[in-house]
């Protein structure tokens, strides 16, 4: 069954933004996650693991008071089911959210650098999986563990899906961030050495950091090959450790990764989405490098019209509106900044209207201010 | 504990499957396991 027109109009207008084309008019995408249930009076618990129908009762609920142009999903984004039965709880989701006990960010020894470069996949497989998961350790229970793995990994693909093709259908609001991965230094940072591992593997051992990162490449890319034959939406990635990098460090460990994603995912015919956290103006000279046409970088912080002044034609910006202002500002001082965004960041096209962070508390934004920027946006928004 | 042949072990488990979809099953969940 075909989609209706005014979810064709929505995903028409994302696209062309992201393609660094005029659309009709400004995209409109904030990042909704757990924040829709404590706004639609939801159970997190069941909206995940009971009934795919909660979650699109929980989106609707929202998109009624809340104008999108398109989503980036439901925000259940781990299979909690297989990391139950592996990770012995790591992951908790109750009516709070989902939280992670403890911590597992050292896996990885310096010393390990060669065999991860060697065969980062068998490294990741052999030594780094039955270390993180005890139960993965255990070659006798393990077999089990991975076949209940393949199942729940399943169950929760299925899911999802139900729940996105219910808000998609029903409500006309195309899910574009269907697909995410992790750049290579960034899985280095967070899975495997920790920030403080990273850290000073970058200083003392970044030709090993370096050869890790670019070994790494192809299967931070087969994640997106494997889960993502369609080539739907958009690829999200989050950026967690550029801003903590000199500029000359960031240009020679991690933009290497940034940009051949982008390249491999725009040459796979799929587009890229950045999400580049904390202030990126030390960066930007660098980053214009990427390629043209199918990159989005939606920024937390810093100078957003430097930003899109430099990235025009070439890099779709997305942001502009800062959660803080619309949790402690009046609905005025909301709307002026929206309409700044409109006069400052959108001539020109190639810029999405966003807010600076995802919403997951209740307490992230007031209610009613976003409503009125997000529909202030649409209506004035126009071409 | 470790360097124990999972690939091997998850060839026999799903020994009813195409090798393609072994290798993609084996890659997904470890990939899922990496990533939190």
């Amino acid at each position: 069954m075909p989609h209706s027109k005014i979810y064709n109009e929505r995903l028409q207008r994302f696209n062309d933004a992201v393609a660094c084309k005029t659309p009709d008019r400004v995209p409109v995408f904030p990042i909704i996650e757990q924040w829709a249930n404590f706004y639609a009076g939801t159970s997190i618990r069941d909206s995940y693991l009971k009934d795919p129908r909660i979650e699109y009762e929980t989106f609707r609920k929202v998109y009624d008071d809340i104008y999108v142009d398109v989503s980036y999903g439901t925000g259940n984004l781990i299979p909690l089911d297989m990391m139950d039965d592996f990770g012995e709880g790591i992951y908790v989701v109750s009516d709070k959210g989902v939280q992670i006990k403890g911590s597992q960010g050292c896996t990885m020894e310096p010393e390990e650098y060669p065999q991860l470069i060697a065969d980062p996949e068998k490294f990741v497989l052999e030594t780094i999986v039955p270390r993180k998961y005890a139960s993965a350790a255990d070659s006798s229970a393990a077999i089990s563990h991975w076949g209940k793995g393949a199942l729940g990994l399943v169950r929760w693909k299925l899911y999802e899906e139900t729940a996105f093709q219910l808000i998609e259908r029903k409500l006309n609001v195309p899910i574009v961030c269907r697909n995410a991965t992790f750049l290579p230094p960034d899985i280095i940072l967070d899975f495997l050495r920790d920030f403080a591992g990273a850290s000073s593997d970058v200083r003392r051992r970044p030709q090993e950091f370096k050869e890790a990162c670019e070994a790494m490449l192809p299967m931070s890319f087969r994640v997106i090959q494997e889960t993502d034959p369609f080539k739907q939406g958009i690829v999200f990635m989050p950026l967690h450790f550029p801003t903590y990098l000199r500029p000359k460090d960031f240009e020679e460990l991690y933009f290497p990764s940034m940009k051949g994603m982008a390249e491999k995912l725009l040459a796979s015919g799929r587009r890229a989405m950045f999400y580049c956290e904390n202030n990126w103006e030390p960066y930007l000279d660098i980053i214009k490098d990427l390629p043209s046409g199918g990159v989005y970088c939606l920024f937390e912080h810093g100078d957003l019209k430097k930003y899109k002044d430099t990235l025009q034609g070439k890099v779709c910006v997305g942001g502009g509106m800062p959660v803080d202002l619309l949790k402690n500002g009046t609905r005025e001082e909301c709307l002026d900044r929206a309409k700044w965004c409109l006069d400052e960041l959108a001539p020109g096209g190639g810029y999405i209207f966003a807010l600076d962070m995802n919403l997951l508390s209740p307490n992230d934004v007031n209610p009613e201010n976003l409503a009125a920027v997000t529909h202030y946006i649409h209506y004035n928004g126009k071409y | 504990m470790e360097n124990y042949n999972i690939a091997e072990m998850l060839d026999k488990k799903f020994f009813f499957l195409p090798k393609f979809l072994r290798d993609k099953i084996r890659f997904l969940i470890m990939i899922e396991l990496l990533l939190r």
